[in-house]
């Protein structure tokens, strides 16, 4: 226990630095208040990373327990696609959203299934995946935007909790909320940990290694396809293209976080703040005005400092 | 594992690492027969992009106007300009009567375009073209022109005053290059203006409108806007961080989703690509190639300017373009 917490406050250090940078070489308004250090900004930079946190809480049960998801930006993409399409269609909000849900949550198990039972690699299982979820997207589509959606729907995506907080940020502290609980509190939780720790041992000390992993794919799935939900309610269409790419932010968020991709170890919370990083870095690049050729070379960079930064100071013996 | 029982997942493992480079493709059964029915290959930049589909649906639609022509539409899911290459060398095995391509880079199809030239298929570029290549013409628009067109509507909106930011997608998209370049070139003949920011989203919605979030944090009073291209606009609220009073906002693309930003006032004008016409024209040059014309070295097709004011006459051109019953005649270019 007192050693997750110990990795955790090593990115949370990370970003208070950041947010202390940028606090003193942001702009600054006319009555000199920060442009980065404000509510506004914060909760605008807290809504636009929330699709990649919500996913990456699917993604860390999945590289704890020793996998790895490549899938998931496809997998929100099909979740897109298919929320917007059933509303469109004149679909209720729950309707959709759960045919959204049932469509992640059976990609998910069907790369689990793969994985447990077809003893594929999980790197293979989920590119095939990816290739084939985004692929069924197009098709579903037809290569078309699907806009027009209710207000009612897309009043969630833009709305706010008290005024103050965007509800995507909202759904995002539950989902890590959930995710953490499940991780750290729950058999199933300490079960994915030994699974990913050595999963020999876990199979020889019985546990049902075959159905965890369905399960953690499964979820991974189902995390991604609500992120897809809040996706189509936060911008109001739907378009086969959503979420490409955004595996690596996932994955990128998720080692930040401090979880190994050997598996074993890692936390939820640590992953939401990895978005964090990633999501503060993107926004301190554009209120900086920092040149557009130099953006991917300054996000790389960072991401390896970040993650050189909190690996030295948790010396461990294994990679 | 023995090495038998090893096989299979080596197979699927094998067939699902090379899923990605699959591509889907679409194909238009023939009219009536009249003799063999032409086969055209329509080869966009990428299935993954909605603007596409509208040429989809000129190509189609025109073909079956005409009548005993099949369309193959062929991609790669996402852009790539290898597979494109890939693509058009099955194409040319395969001894289609004519290919049309948008491509994702200039030089790396340039090869391929000409190897299918001296094969003797009728080729041309549309919406992104291959200029030192030996296709028969481009159809699309002139992208530096329009880049220029772009610039000066925003020069206009801003009364030539004032800090202005610009958003492209993809970085180092040649087409999105040389669109910047002409924007750039006309703010420069506005010496009270000041290009002071460019963001590249790269043709992630989600990601343009958080990077306008953040400009409009760091420039509050930012005179204007200009979009390479519409990723922001497809989506609903894009602009609420933007006091469309104070900020003049000009975009590339006047797709259905973008027409509520035009009636809300939040965009002054959009410059309005012909996309069902890259489809239609596509169809009509290679049509005409087949017969032995010879076809200009370039046909651009202008562009609509689309505004609050002439959006009605837009729409309405665009339903007629839809409707399945109404066939493609001539539509002069909208003005504002």
């Amino acid at each position: 226990m007192r050693a997750l917490r110990f990795r955790e406050t090593g990115i949370v250090v990370v970003l208070v630095v950041m947010g202390a940078v940028l606090w003193a070489v942001a702009p600054r308004t006319a009555a000199g208040e920060s442009t980065f250090l404000n509510r506004e900004n914060l909760m605008q930079v807290a809504r636009a990373f929330s699709f990649i946190g919500i996913a990456s809480v699917g993604a860390t049960l999945v590289i704890v327990s020793g996998g790895i998801d490549l899938s998931v930006g496809s997998v929100l993409g099909l979740t897109v696609v298919t929320t917007a399409m059933a509303l469109s269609a004149g679909w209720g909000i729950v309707a959709a959203s759960t045919a959204g849900l049932i469509v992640s949550g059976a990609c998910g198990l069907v790369s689990g299934a793969l994985v447990a039972w077809g003893r594929l690699p999980p790197f293979i299982v989920t590119l095939g995946m990816l290739s084939i979820a985004r692929g069924a997207g197009y098709w579903l589509s037809g290569g078309r935007m699907v806009s027009g959606l209710p207000d009612s729907f897309v009043a969630f995506g833009q709305g706010f909790l008290a005024s103050v907080v965007p509800l995507p940020v909202v759904v995002m502290l539950l989902a890590m909320l959930a995710g953490a609980v499940a991780l750290r509190r729950t058999v199933f939780g300490r079960a994915v940990h030994a699974l990913g720790g050595n999963e020999a041992a876990a199979v020889l000390s019985g546990l049902p290694v075959a159905r965890l992993k369905l399960a953690v794919y499964g979820l991974g799935g189902l995390f991604s396809g609500l992120a897809g939900l809040i996706y189509v309610a936060r911008f109001g269409y739907g378009s086969s293209t959503a979420g490409v790419g955004w595996e690596l932010q996932v994955i990128s968020a998720v080692v930040i976080g401090g979880t190994s991709l050997a598996g074993g170890d890692g936390t939820v919370v640590g992953s939401v703040l990895g978005a964090a990083v990633i999501g503060v870095l993107t926004n301190g690049l554009t209120l900086l005005s920092v040149p557009e050729e130099y953006n991917q070379l300054v996000v790389g960079c960072v991401i390896v400092m970040a993650v050189l930064g909190d690996r030295l100071r948790m010396p461990r013996s294994l990679a | 594992m023995t090495a038998g029982r090893r096989w299979p997942g080596i197979v699927i493992a094998v067939a699902l690492a090379l899923a990605p480079g699959v591509s889907l493709s679409g194909e238009n059964p023939s009219a009536p027969a009249s003799g063999a029915p032409l086969t055209f290959a329509i080869v966009p930049k990428l299935l993954d992009n909605p603007v596409f589909n509208y040429a989809r649906v000129g190509a189609e639609k025109r073909a079956r106007q005409i009548g005993n022509i099949r369309i193959l539409w062929r991609a790669p899911q996402e852009a790539d300009a290898a597979k494109q290459v890939e693509i058009i060398e099955s194409l040319i095995a395969m001894k289609v009567d004519g290919i049309a391509v948008s491509c994702n880079e200039p030089e790396a199809l340039r090869g391929v375009i000409d190897k299918a030239i001296a094969a003797g298929i009728p080729t041309i570029t549309f919406d992104s073209d291959a200029p030192k290549s030996r296709r028969l013409t481009y159809y699309g628009v002139n992208d530096l022109e329009c880049g220029r067109l772009l610039g000066e509507a925003l020069a206009r909106e801003t009364k030539g005053k004032g800090e202005v930011a610009m958003l492209t997608g993809m970085r180092g998209a040649f087409n999105l290059e040389t669109r910047m370049e002409g924007v750039r070139e006309a703010l420069r003949r506005h010496p009270g203006m000041a290009l002071v920011q460019t963001v590249a989203c790269d043709d992630d919605t989600a990601k343009s409108v958080s990077q306008i979030e953040g400009v409009m944090k760091a420039r509050p009073a930012l005179a204007g806007w200009a979009f390479v291209g519409g990723w922001p606009l497809f989506a609903r609220g894009a602009l609420d961080p933007v006091d469309a009073k104070r900020t003049a906002v000009v975009s590339w693309d006047a797709l259905p989703p973008e027409w509520p930003y035009l009636e809300g006032g939040k965009v002054r004008l959009l410059l309005a690509q012909r996309v069902f016409h890259w489809g239609v024209e596509s169809v009509n040059l290679l049509v005409a190639a087949a017969k032995g014309v010879r076809l200009p070295r370039n046909s651009y097709s202008g562009v609509d300017l689309v505004t609050p004011g002439n959006l009605a006459a837009y729409r309405r051109m665009w339903t007629r373009w839809e409707d399945p019953a109404i066939p493609f005649g001539r539509d002069p270019l909208l003005k504002p």
